[in-house]
């Protein structure tokens, strides 16, 4: 029995990386996905691939305009949304003394504005019959290094809007649960950011394996594993949660 | 196909109508093959035949979790019947409330020996053979307790914050053998264990307890049994030394509970 079978969910991101991860193994498992993304090529050869139980809208995560768009969208079949993924985020490196005050603003735009829009478009539309909102937030958030000064500040804006929502859902007797998964080192295009100059790629590899116990970067495929477990009803005795997926990053 | 198919697990504290039984339960139904342990024979057989009457394939062996050899005795029962070991659910627990100027030095050793050094001696005699199979997961269920004290106890508490700094350092060590260490912390769960604690009153504290849940309801052991089976198996492979909470969202961090009827189904 798949464990999405029937549902609706939308992925913010969902084009490349570990978004394209979870809308494969969301379709997988049986749900009807929304790829919203701001890069309709990709996006759209995704959802093509995966016909019929894939589709693609149009999202860029700080527009409200957008999101009642692809809102609309996706439950112009049913109705309902039962499932949404907060998955969209950029990253820039900078420390403290190297971050412009405009990086800054760039990068809680799209990550934490990003998700609150998500949150704010996803709990309207789920009140009524409830849902699952998964937000990605990263190892950052708790474990920061010097390097992502604003990234980290970003996630960390997440795990508390996270529970914060969850909470709210809660109290108003929304059968919503909003959970936020935190990432490790996941072998995608965005981890080899943290490249710097005097690293070879095989050096920069190197580096951020030492830093895991478990001795090597995680999968997007094992962050999805991850979602499809707060997104289904394995986990409905879960909100507000933290789950971390680091290879003991956080130890 | 199970998520745990092909796996052998010992599961201790699998005696009562409770979350040890539940998670026995659930692994079995998810393909493992579960040795379940605990004190009390007539308690462990009845995990035993449930599982055997849902086509599982289960051995109940008498154990107290406190005593080395025992353990050597399960794992060395478990090794014969399959051959190998892949997941260790430390369940078995012991809780005592009370006020502190209540509590003895005695009530503080009784709980470590059971909630720390327990899940040690498991960990200890089970490692050879979690690191021989490739999928090797250690479980310890902890408690809400651990991060937010006060809802259960001056030192039960601590006690299971305990086991958690054990988890962690397990799944420091665990990772270049192969071997995964998460601590699982139920929120209120509706127990056998759980009722006695409350015993006649209830039916008093159901409900008042039930609001101050985040989410208006009672855990049930099917709850954590779920997570369990999702960590025990491959889908949770890069997830290690983490504090897992089913907790409902926590208790008691909400000033005012909705009058909605709640609407999570967590009954149905």
């Amino acid at each position: 029995m798949a464990r999405l079978q029937g549902k609706t969910a939308l992925v913010t991101g969902g084009a490349s990386g570990i978004g394209a991860a979870i809308v494969r193994k969301f379709v997988a498992e049986g749900a009807t996905v929304w790829i919203a993304d701001i890069d309709d090529d990709t996006g759209k050869a995704l959802a093509t691939e995966l016909s019929p139980s894939a589709h693609f809208i149009l999202l860029d995560v700080v527009l409200e305009d957008q999101w009642q768009t692809a809102i609309n969208a996706a439950t112009a079949e049913t109705g309902l949304l039962d499932i949404l993924v907060n998955n969209a985020g950029i990253l820039e490196t900078g420390t403290i003394e190297t971050t412009s005050l405009e990086t800054w603003r760039q990068i809680q735009d799209v990550n934490a504005a990003g998700t609150f829009l998500g949150c704010q478009a996803g709990v309207q539309v789920m009140k009524n019959h409830g849902g699952a909102i998964i937000n990605l937030s990263s190892q950052a958030a708790v474990r920061p290094r010097s390097s992502t000064l604003a990234y980290a500040a970003s996630k960390a804006a997440i795990v508390n809007l996270t529970k914060t929502v969850a909470a709210h859902c809660a109290e108003q007797g929304y059968a919503i649960r909003c959970n936020a998964v935190l990432p490790g080192a996941i072998d995608t295009e965005m981890i080899y950011k943290n490249r710097t100059a005097d690293q070879s790629e095989d050096e920069f590899v190197a580096s951020v394996h030492a830093r895991y116990p478990m001795g090597r970067m995680g999968t997007a495929e094992e962050i999805a594993d991850a979602v499809i477990f707060l997104a289904s009803d394995e986990s409905r005795f879960i909100t507000g949660a933290q789950l971390r997926v680091d290879g003991g990053g956080t130890i | 196909m199970g998520a745990l198919d092909g796996r052998v697990a010992i599961v201790t504290g699998t005696t009562a109508a409770s979350i040890g039984r539940a998670c026995a339960i659930a692994m079995s139904d998810a393909g493992a093959k579960v040795i379940v342990t605990g004190r009390t024979e007539a308690g462990g057989k009845e995990t035993e035949r449930q599982i055997l009457e849902r086509g599982g394939d289960a051995l109940f062996v008498r154990h107290d979790v406190t005593d080395e050899d025992n353990w050597r005795t399960v794992v060395d029962t478990c090794l014969e019947r399959h051959g190998r070991l892949d997941i260790l659910l430390n369940n078995a627990g012991e809780s005592k409330g009370g006020a502190i100027e209540t509590l003895t030095l005695d009530d503080l050793h009784f709980l470590l020996r059971i909630n720390v050094e327990a899940p040690f001696l498991g960990a200890k005699t089970c490692w050879p053979h979690l690191k021989a199979s490739g999928h090797g997961v250690i479980l310890n269920m902890s408690s809400l307790t651990a991060q937010q004290p006060g809802a259960g106890g001056t030192i039960y508490g601590p006690s299971k914050a305990t086991q958690n700094a054990l988890t962690r350092a397990m799944a420091m060590e665990g990772a270049p053998d192969g071997i995964r260490a998460v601590a699982v912390l139920p929120g209120l769960t509706f127990t056998d264990g759980v009722l006695d604690a409350l015993g006649t009153d209830t039916e008093r504290y159901k409900e008042p307890l039930a609001k101050r849940i985040w989410m208006g309801e009672w855990g049930k052991p099917e709850h954590i049994a779920a997570a369990c089976v999702f960590l025990a198996s491959d889908a949770a492979k890069y997830i290690t030394g983490v504090e897992f909470n089913v907790d409902g969202g926590g208790i008691g961090q909400m000033p005012t509970h909705s009058t909605e009827p709640n609407k999570f189904g967590l009954s149905s």
